[in-house]
């Protein structure tokens, strides 16, 4: 189930985004993209989870990306059921009305499974097991989704994009505002996911893609700078002066 | 200091409604009896009670809510969730046509209201021409107040629905409405305080017959019209036109109660 970007390019009103950008992904493990701010990391997650339209807003792309040896910009793939296969965890997950288990069960009743309320909420609460928070919360089925810290919250997130089921799930810095503690609970979540799906993990944080991924892509300016590398090979031999500069940063 | 000069104005705003509720109290003292507002106005309306008026003011503005509230739902459903995503010329034309609806007078809308419904449609003056033309009138405020309660949570909650595959129609539906209701209510009072106090769009369609109606098709006066037909067409009709606009005073400040109370819940979340 890899993505593949073939000489991909994407824009907004004439200005460029993403450039270039030819890479072949894993059907599973870990893929760690980093990168300074603006560098497109969180648009090329957008755009390949379509929330980014081309032709809309200005957004204009140039190349492809494919999934499963398709276009995802076909004119039959229909950006909700690409959804379902390529999940997105955003940075600022926003709580839905309702219970944890609502909020988890939400995409599974009203998504395309349409799975029946009983079944649906058995395998929510299922999900938020394996995500450590129904072992951590009181009750998962009368707590409030907007009653939940910013870590939970985050992996409330997780759970609702894990429970469809997708065969890719892309996060965007799921620990960037988050403390220690819950940032290893996150970590153990990503690398117990990806022993069965691709996992996409932006971050600003070298040590955690160190940790976390087995392959690695750093951007700047909308440039892949090295493609993809083995997470090893990536920080033993950058050459890069933009990797080097981005490894000094965040050592200090 | 600012704090003083705001409780002043709060103040003397307070004593100006006050003043005003005072004012038409007095000066429709004596027509209030105890049947006065279960009674039918008889002489023209010179004597007796309003009962019919009220329950005409009642049904006009309910039916006229009726109609524009899943309207203006679909207006604002419209514009959130498609054309936010177009370019921006579509939704500069859809903004501007509404606030050219709030921007007409509320009397070029009863005129037009008469032309269309009353004359090319033949429906006279009745309750469904005034209904209609009301609808029309209130359908501007209520997508400009809806828009603007769905799009202060919009896009977030928008893109986070988006990215688990659930498409516009269920995020529209099952997360912002639910999510917006406050906003949706607030609106919605206001545009039911308009109604209730809105003469002008009624007057040359709904007509003044102060009778209980037996169909929609009869005519019906509302409380606001029967006030301006009491003062200027009514001799010796203005302590009744007083009277009439106490219920109305009454009315409209049950309604702004009903609002406060809601932007209470809205702002304590």
């Amino acid at each position: 189930m890899s993505i593949e970007y073939n000489n991909f390019s994407l824009s907004k009103n004439e200005e460029t985004i993403i450039s270039s950008l030819s890479l072949r992904t894993a059907s599973s493990g870990i893929i760690a993209v980093m990168g300074v701010s603006g560098s497109g990391k969180s648009t090329l997650l957008k755009v390949t989870n379509r929330i980014i339209e081309p032709g809309l807003e200005g957004w204009h792309i140039n190349g492809d990306i494919s999934f499963r040896g398709k276009s995802i910009f076909s004119p039959d793939v229909k950006p909700e059921n690409l959804r379902q296969q390529i999940g997105l965890v955003l940075q600022e997950p926003v709580a839905f009305r309702g219970t944890m288990v609502e909020n988890v069960a939400f995409a599974l009743r009203f998504g395309h499974l349409k799975i029946k309320r009983q079944h649906a909420n058995k395998m929510a609460e299922d999900v938020l097991e394996q995500v450590g928070l129904a072992s951590e919360v009181s009750d998962i089925n009368r707590v409030k989704a907007s009653e939940l810290s910013g870590g939970q919250l985050q992996r409330l997130a997780i759970a609702r994009a894990i429970a469809i089921k997708p065969k890719v799930l892309m996060m965007d810095e799921p620990t960037s505002a988050l403390d220690p503690i819950a940032t290893e609970s996150i970590e153990q979540v990503v690398l117990q996911l990806s022993d069965e799906i691709l996992i996409v993990l932006v971050t600003h944080n070298p040590s955690q893609a160190r940790r976390l991924a087995d392959e690695a892509l750093f951007m700047e300016k909308g440039k892949s700078v090295h493609g993809a590398q083995s997470i090893d090979q990536l920080f033993r031999s950058s050459g890069s002066k933009a990797f080097d500069q981005f490894l000094s940063v965040h050592q200090q | 200091m600012i704090r003083i000069i705001c409780m002043c104005c709060a103040l003397l705003f307070l004593g100006l409604i006050l003043a005003i509720g005072f004012d038409l109290y007095t000066e429709a003292a004596d027509v209030f009896y105890d049947g006065y507002l279960t009674d039918k106005p008889s002489d023209l309306g010179t004597k007796g009670g309003i009962a019919p008026i009220i329950l005409n003011t009642f049904i006009i503005v309910g039916l006229a809510i009726a109609i524009a509230f899943p309207f203006s739902l679909a207006a604002a459903a419209t514009y959130t969730m498609v054309l936010k995503s177009q370019p921006t010329t579509l939704q500069r034309l859809f903004i501007f046509l509404i606030d050219l609806g709030i921007g007409i007078p509320r009397i070029v809308w009863g005129l037009a209201g008469a032309a269309i419904f009353s004359g090319l449609f033949g429906l006279g003056f009745s309750i469904i021409s005034g209904v209609l033309t009301l609808a029309l009138l209130l359908s501007p405020i209520l997508t400009f107040g809806f828009i603007a309660g769905i799009e202060s949570l919009e896009k977030q909650l928008k893109i986070q629905c988006q990215v688990l595959g659930l498409t516009d129609l269920v995020t529209f539906w099952m997360q912002l409405i639910p999510s917006a209701k406050s906003a949706l209510l607030t609106t919605t009072l206001i545009a039911v305080g308009r109604g209730f106090g809105d003469a002008a769009a009624l007057l040359f369609t709904s007509g003044i017959a102060s009778r209980i109606p037996s169909s929609i098709l009869d005519p019906a006066a509302t409380l606001s019209v029967w006030v301006f037909q009491l003062t200027t067409a009514i001799p010796g009709g203005e302590k009744r036109a007083f009277a009439a606009a106490f219920i109305l005073f009454t009315i409209t400040l049950i309604i702004q109660g009903c609002l406060s109370i809601s932007n209470k819940k809205r702002f304590s979340l």
